[in-house]
């Protein structure tokens, strides 16, 4: 039996997208999402196994702890094979490979316009083929070091890793997802292959097609190549949340680098248990339509902080939603940070006390109908969509309902318990001259 | 394997609307939304700064939507249309741009319609700004200069960009190629609401200006649609330099220069002693690509894997100015070592040292991607406007068809014309700790 249960069917009217999914006998979850007349094919391997996974027991056996940076490490490992990396292969097929670690999950994946399936045949099997020596890993300690040092001079990268140091205590959310030279100076064989065998199980893992190809065959190829190797029962793996209080740990974290424009991020925290899927996905865009309603373009601060220079076309505004804790990160460059800062407090203040137009809120639904046409276009974006919020256990074409059913007392309340002046956290980079 | 090299997915439909304005549709019925860019083309060098700043003095607001505000809540209420300056170069040539992104009608509920109105709103962002005594605001005007000083002053902040163009500035001292698309901070001072708004009218009525719109409607349609965009176009069209001639190299030469961080950035130009038009060009294409242009090219495979010298390194060319430029991150102890490893594989592709399947590899490799970028109508749009200011043919399949005949001994043939030029370095200043703890 190839696969188990019946298949799923999720899809959206107004995007105009479907995607069919199914379950493998081996336990993964595959996908597929048919683009007509794209001449582009996209695949990626997914595993629920991101930087913020530190901590976890299997079976209800002891508790094992992970150094920081493991799993971007062991994304780095899986393209080395016995003769050569995975991405020669992928170079003979004319496909360009690559491959990412999240906060929650890692992700492979190949695109191409020729040969999908012999490249599809590499994904699957290069990922659940680890090897790793003693030789390879410490070669690769060199190179993650110069990744991780590339990041130090990053000042961009900096300022966002220093928020979520002011936000989070003790949550691994606000450690960098590459970990440090020390913590990832311990990592060995032996500790990759236990990470591996634990989270690379087909259960733990999505494989997801957005490609010009018929269903069917994609199904049977895929149901195929996941039958090739048995990993064996699903661990059952139980990932250990790190609690973390309210309230930011720092109200302010500095940074002295040389850079051309100082740099600014400001931000609130939120903990929340007992939600999953579909109100985790509320809970998202319920506080983005907020924050767009407060610092986006059109609402009532952002001309005015860039007419006084505070700040410049780079502003941004987003939230970032795990399943147990989320955050907001506003920012961008300012000629003025404090100042920026100390008027944010301020204004924020204000727009709680005044609260948001309703015709604001339906601006935003209209536009965000738009981004998500926008973003729907990129075979990306629908794989990236899909993987997060089939990790947080809901379903990517919900948002479109959800946008409808959000009412202006949803929006006002999450103005009034997110935005608290006295508990935002706020990170700044200024040059030393 | 068999190629087949017509259009899969169509090309550009060209017409004259205005003098020296140009359509360019193309029929996209894959999408959700429509694309539009619309593009005015001057000299790289004097005057690129103040035109940078008239596309941010049109988005701050127009005659019907007077503030940054204003132009963004309209913006929202036509479905979250995206519109944006940028600025670019292709070669000698500065691009200045608005680039606009909305639903397509058929993919809006019920009944509802936003091409017409999004064209209407993008031609009175670009012809009807708020202007006071026909001059952009004195206030607008200064917000815009400080916003784009930091822009220049930012550049820095990107390391390896900077690199690289500290290098090209070194290397083609007295080259068109040299100057940046952002300007000086110098030019700023020049700027008033006077000269800024001379060169928003020189861009909209002299300048040659390019529309690109991909869409899911009828070219002849649209074209009306779109026709006022060119409104006001003068028959003085501004004529361009004529095409810099491409140069070789004199002795190699090395520039170090420091700044506080922790790695540095090793970039390598060398002339390629060809360009667009030139029979080798697609062969030097080819011999980029074995070299550092993919993941399975040389500098990748051996610099990175094999000695682990670098976290990143590749190599492009610009077929323009007749450049390669190598580029790597790497500790700055290991420089040298690097830069000796980098003319090692130069040499292994001089002398045709790679293999048949390396060969092979980058010539399907760059088949795919021009493919690909059939798929994105930014990328098509790209490719056309720069490939018109270049010289280059603008037919992406004609370009695939070219790569395909290259030969391995063209590839020799071709890298056997890289001269070495100029090595740049930016390396961490030493004795000075550059990660002071975040407090």
């Amino acid at each position: 039996m190839t696969w188990i249960g019946q298949e799923k069917i999720l899809e959206n009217q107004t995007l105009g997208e479907r995607v069919v999914e199914r379950t493998h006998a081996s336990g993964a979850t595959v996908a597929f999402c048919r683009k007509p007349g794209y001449l582009r094919r996209y695949a990626c391997f997914a595993t629920h196994f991101g930087s913020v996974d530190n901590r976890y027991r299997i079976g209800g056996g002891p508790e094992q702890e992970l150094p920081d940076g493991i799993a971007h490490f062991l994304e780095h490992k899986m393209f080395e094979g016995p003769e050569e990396d995975a991405f020669m292969q992928f170079s003979r097929l004319g496909a360009s490979a690559n491959a990412f670690t999240s906060f929650v999950g890692t992700t492979y994946l190949f695109s191409c316009v020729d040969q999908f399936f012999p490249c599809l045949e590499h994904l699957v099997r290069f990922v659940q083929q680890p090897h790793f020596t003693d030789e390879n890993v410490e070669k690769e300690k060199g190179i993650i070091g110069q990744e991780i040092r590339m990041y130090a001079d990053n000042p961009g990268w900096r300022v966002y890793f220093n928020l979520l140091g002011g936000l989070y205590r003790d949550h691994p959310v606000a450690k960098d997802i590459a970990g440090t030279e020390q913590t990832i100076a311990g990592i060995s064989p032996e500790i990759l292959d236990r990470c591996w065998s634990a989270f690379y199980h087909p259960s733990n893992m999505i494989l997801l097609a957005v490609a010009d190809e018929d269903e069917d065959s994609y199904f049977e190829h895929a149901g195929r190549l996941l039958a090739e190797t048995d990993l064996g029962p699903a661990p059952e793996i139980e990932k250990i949340l790190t609690p973390e209080s309210t309230g930011p740990a720092q109200a302010e974290v500095r940074q002295q680098m040389q850079v051309g424009r100082s740099k600014v991020l400001f931000g609130w925290k939120d903990i929340h248990s007992g939600l999953f899927g579909r109100e985790l996905m509320r809970k998202e865009l319920v506080t983005e339509l907020m924050l767009e309603c407060v610092f986006g373009q059109s609402g009532p601060l952002f001309e005015q902080l860039y007419v006084r220079e505070l700040i410049d076309d780079s502003f941004g505004t987003s939230y970032q939603i795990h399943s147990d804790v989320g955050h907001s990160v506003s920012g961008g460059d300012s000629a003025d940070p404090d100042q920026l800062i100390s008027t944010i407090r301020d204004q924020v203040g204000q727009i709680r006390s005044c609260g948001i137009d309703p015709a604001d809120i339906e601006r935003q639904r209209r536009s965000a109908i738009g981004y998500l046409l926008r973003a729907f276009n990129s075979l990306e974006h629908i794989a990236s969509s899909y993987c997060g919020t089939r990790f947080l256990g809901a379903d990517p074409f919900e948002v479109v309902d959800l946008l409808s059913e959000i009412s202006h007392e949803e929006v006002e309340t999450r103005l009034q318990e997110h935005l608290i002046p006295e508990q935002m956290s706020c990170s700044i980079i200024t040059s030393r001259s | 394997m068999t190629r087949s090299f017509s259009s899969e997915v169509g090309g550009f439909d060209t017409r004259e609307s205005a003098p020296g304005a140009t359509l360019h549709i193309r029929r996209e019925p894959r999408r959700k939304t429509s694309s539009l860019r619309v593009s005015w083309i001057s000299d790289l060098g004097d005057g690129a700064a103040l035109r940078c700043l008239a596309p941010a003095c049109l988005l701050r607001g127009s005659a019907s939507h007077p503030s940054l505000r204003e132009i963004s809540r309209r913006s929202e209420e036509l479905w979250g249309l995206v519109l944006s300056a940028s600025v670019d170069r292709a070669g000698q040539r500065h691009i200045i741009s608005l680039r606009a992104e909305f639903p397509e009608d058929s993919r809006l509920p019920g009944d509802a319609k936003v091409l017409d109105d999004a064209v209407d709103f993008i031609r009175e962002v670009i012809h009807q700004p708020l202007l006071s005594d026909g001059l952009f605001c004195s206030q607008t005007v200064s917000t815009e200069v400080a916003q784009h000083r930091r822009t220049i002053e930012g550049r820095f902040d990107d390391k390896r960009s900077w690199a690289m163009q500290r290098c090209v500035e070194e290397t083609c001292s007295d080259e068109p190629w040299r100057f940046h698309e952002y300007g000086t901070i110098d030019e700023l001072e020049l700027a008033t609401p006077q000269s800024v708004t001379t060169a928003w009218r020189q861009s909209i009525e002299n300048n040659p200006m390019y529309i690109h719109f991909s869409g899911e409607v009828d070219p002849d349609e649209v074209a009306a649609v779109l026709l006022p965009l060119t409104t006001g176009r003068d028959r003085d069209v501004t004529a361009l330099a004529p095409r810099h001639p491409r140069r070789g190299a004199g002795q190699l030469r090395e520039v170090e220069e420091q700044f506080e961080g922790n790695q540095a950035n090793l970039v390598i130009s060398l002339r390629t002693n060809t360009g667009h038009g030139d029979p080798l060009h697609e062969a030097m294409m080819i011999a980029n690509g074995v070299l550092g242009g993919f993941s399975h090219s040389r500098l990748f495979t051996q610099v990175r894997e094999k000695q682990s010298l670098c976290y990143s390194i590749n190599s492009h060319i610009d077929g323009s100015a007749g450049l390669m430029l190598v580029s790597a991150g790497i500790d700055g102890d290991t420089a040298s070592r690097t830069r000796e490893s980098i003319f090692e594989q130069i040499d292994v592709v001089k002398k045709g040292g790679f293999t048949d399947e390396e060969f092979q590899m980058t010539i399907d490799s760059w088949d795919s991607r021009l493919r690909m970028a059939t798929d994105s109508p930014a990328a098509m749009a790209e490719f056309d406007l720069v490939s018109r200011l270049v010289g280059r043919d603008p037919d992406i399949d004609q370009l695939r068809q070219r790569v395909a005949q290259v030969t391995r001994e063209a590839v020799v043939e071709a890298a056997g014309l890289l001269q070495p030029d100029l090595v740049y370095l930016l390396s961490p200043r030493q004795g000075e700790d550059p990660d002071e703890e975040a407090s």
